[in-house]
């Protein structure tokens, strides 16, 4: 039979084809694994929220705090672009940009924080744990495991009971959900790298036990806690909001993102949606572009590994 | 007599499985001189692997596994020296290549920081002698582009190319020992080749003494000086490698090469094969381990094992009925 008609099938694909598998166009440029124009815009999302956040002070925002400071604004002002108060005011007048703003610093700065201390207890015992083996492992078996049996939001309830709501207390409460996870998630990483035939050669050159973990174990560790602890900071901006809408959380009039919403309780939401709105887009976006950070990063590197 | 650089004296590895204990290597003896090159052969499961990773004490013995014998290197016990100790000898002294470089090397490493570490671990040198050292020992291999590639990622270099830097990395600090275990079997035909002639090369011109383990007898005759084929766990037939592949008394080994194609046979030749599996080591009853393969098979072979003895040519031998030479009886044997 003639065939003519492959010709075609192997021209490149056209150049609008931007998610093209390798092919002629995917080799001249080369491309991290599936980074788009979704997670761009996430990324811009939380680059900015964490400059705006950083920067509150300076902004000319209106008062995000002190009610005696704005007894003269006009309150449950609707949002308006133009005016005063691009989002609106709250029941007592206060700043909703403002608000939200100042409580993207109290949000992102506990709950990374918290991530950063579970990643680093997680990650060191986990790691410990998966390369020590025998008993050290059973203990920390046992700890984690008891840890991972009480619910979130039960354990955050009870810490929030023990503890004053100050945000220091909060980022322990909330590493303590993180940590749990971190060690599993090395511990698995590492019994299964312990294996891998670059541990054994680093021994046989006469590395010590220290070198191996923390020169050939944690760097590969690291690339798949990274990507947990983007998805666990969404979460715990989740549990955060959680404990401050049940009022056991960081207390009003400190702007928090779930104390703002539950500023719409009582049927203030049916009136003002606009009160409950603005604070849960911003935590949507927020948990929405962790998360899916967190997943391309894991796909990135994941190339990495599958490569090799 | 010289003292030899290393002496192994009836090695056992036993691992404790769910189905019972495994002697993986069971009774292995041998003497390597400073500068020879010793090819250890046998089929997969053999225990040739595990002989090599026990002297580098990387089978460490724990609850489920045994480790007895002597390993000594110039005097030193390995089994027994502390940790410390060791870890001063391996790397520096005593070197091993591993079968697989692809995963051989870690991932988020880069080229050169795999080098650089081992030189400044067991040498004192700074950052930037260890740089121009590494990049001596990859341009050594016949890297080419050595100083291109000290900064790039194992997974943008190729089979042959990781092979490489393994060999560089297990060179780096002049070892007078080298065990490479099966160094080519992930890498194709050419790239084999050009790997084992290197290190053939790299290894005369240091006058290091080698331990080449490989599944293949090709790969093992003509680099070596003396040729022990392992069966069970055990050394059936070692002798000189000239003698060796002049004659095999012991019929495993004598099946191996029978069984080796030849490219000058007519076409459609039947290869010749070892039937049969290597026993089951958990399971094993006694007797000699190669007796349900074994042409030669007698009621005693299945009764007794044979054991290692030395006969007067200079090889060792564990066989009951050993192939006569054609023309010839079997050498006495001591007794």
């Amino acid at each position: 039979m003639p065939r003519t008609e492959p010709i075609s099938a192997i021209t490149p694909p056209a150049a609008g084809a931007t998610t093209a598998p390798p092919g002629p166009a995917a080799e001249t440029r080369p491309r991290g694994a599936g980074f788009d124009v979704l997670t761009l815009m996430c990324g811009l999302w939380l680059l900015t929220l964490a400059v705006v956040a950083l920067v509150a002070p300076l902004l000319p925002l209106g008062e995000h705090q002190d009610s005696a400071l704005t007894l003269a604004e006009p309150i449950y002002a609707p949002p308006d672009l133009a005016s005063a108060h691009p989002l609106g005011t709250n029941a007592l007048g206060l700043d909703l940009l403002a608000r939200v703003i100042y409580g993207a610093r109290i949000s992102l700065v506990v709950c990374i924080s918290a991530v950063l201390i579970g990643m680093a207890v997680g990650g060191i015992v986990g790691i410990t744990a998966g390369y020590l083996r025998g008993k050290v492992d059973v203990v920390i078996g046992v700890l984690t495991n008891s840890l991972l049996a009480v619910p979130t939001l039960i354990m955050l309830i009870a810490l929030a009971s023990v503890l004053r709501p100050t945000p220091q207390n909060m980022v322990i409460a909330l590493s303590l959900v993180a940590v749990p996870g971190m060690i599993r998630v090395a511990r698995a990483q590492t019994l299964a790298l312990s294996q891998r035939e670059y541990v054994t050669v680093a021994r046989a050159l006469g590395a010590r036990r220290s070198r191996v973990i923390l020169r050939e174990l944690l760097p590969n560790v690291a690339l798949a806690i990274i990507p947990l602890g983007m998805i666990y900071i969404s979460a715990l901006i989740v549990a955060e909001a959680s404990l401050s809408f049940l009022g056991i959380g960081i207390r009003p009039p400190q702007p928090t993102w779930g104390n703002m919403i539950a500023e719409g309780q009582d049927g203030k939401m049916e009136q003002y949606p606009f009160l409950v709105i603005v604070p849960a887009f911003f935590l949507f976006l927020t948990v929405f572009s962790f998360n899916l950070i967190g997943e391309r990063l894991r796909k990135v590197w994941d190339t990495r590994q599958v490569k090799l | 007599m010289i003292k030899p650089l290393l002496h192994v004296r009836d090695l056992r590895t036993v691992f404790q499985t769910a189905r019972g204990a495994v002697p993986a290597v069971a009774g292995v003896s041998f003497d390597l001189q400073a500068g020879e090159t010793l090819g250890i052969v046998g089929e997969s499961g053999s225990g040739k692997s595990v002989l090599g990773r026990t002297i580098m004490g990387l089978v460490a013995p724990s609850r489920t596994t045994a480790v007895h014998g002597t390993v000594e290197y110039d005097g030193t016990d390995l089994l027994q020296a502390s940790p410390k100790r060791r870890r001063a000898l391996l790397g520096a002294e005593i070197a091993m290549v591993f079968q697989d470089p692809l995963s051989s090397l870690n991932p988020v490493k880069r080229i050169g920081i795999h080098l650089t570490e081992t030189l400044r671990q067991h040498r004192e040198l700074s950052r930037s002698e260890a740089r121009k050292r590494a990049v001596e020992l990859l341009d050594m291999v016949r890297i080419p582009e050595a100083a291109r590639r000290f900064d790039q990622y194992p997974h943008e270099l190729s089979g042959g190319m990781r092979q490489r830097v393994m060999i560089a990395m297990a060179l780096s600090c002049d070892p007078k020992l080298l065990i490479a275990d099966e160094p080519t079997t992930a890498l194709d035909v050419t790239v084999q080749r050009q790997v084992l002639d290197l290190l053939a090369v790299l290894c005369q011109e240091r006058k290091m003494a080698t331990i080449l383990i490989s599944h293949d007898l090709g790969i093992v005759s003509g680099r070596s000086d003396r040729v022990a084929v392992m069966y069970a766990g055990r050394i059936v037939e070692s002798a000189a490698a000239e003698d060796f592949f002049r004659h095999q008394h012991h019929p495993y080994p004598r099946g191996l090469l029978a069984s080796t194609p030849q490219l000058d046979s007519p076409a459609r030749t039947v290869l010749t094969t070892v039937p049969g599996r290597p026993p089951d080591l958990a399971r094993w009853r006694g007797g000699c381990h190669f007796s349900p393969r074994c042409p030669n098979v007698q009621e005693r072979c299945r009764q007794f094992e044979p054991p290692v003895e030395q006969t007067t040519d200079g090889r060792t031998l564990a066989c009951f009925h050993p192939v006569a030479p054609k023309g010839g009886e079997v050498n006495g044997r001591n007794r």
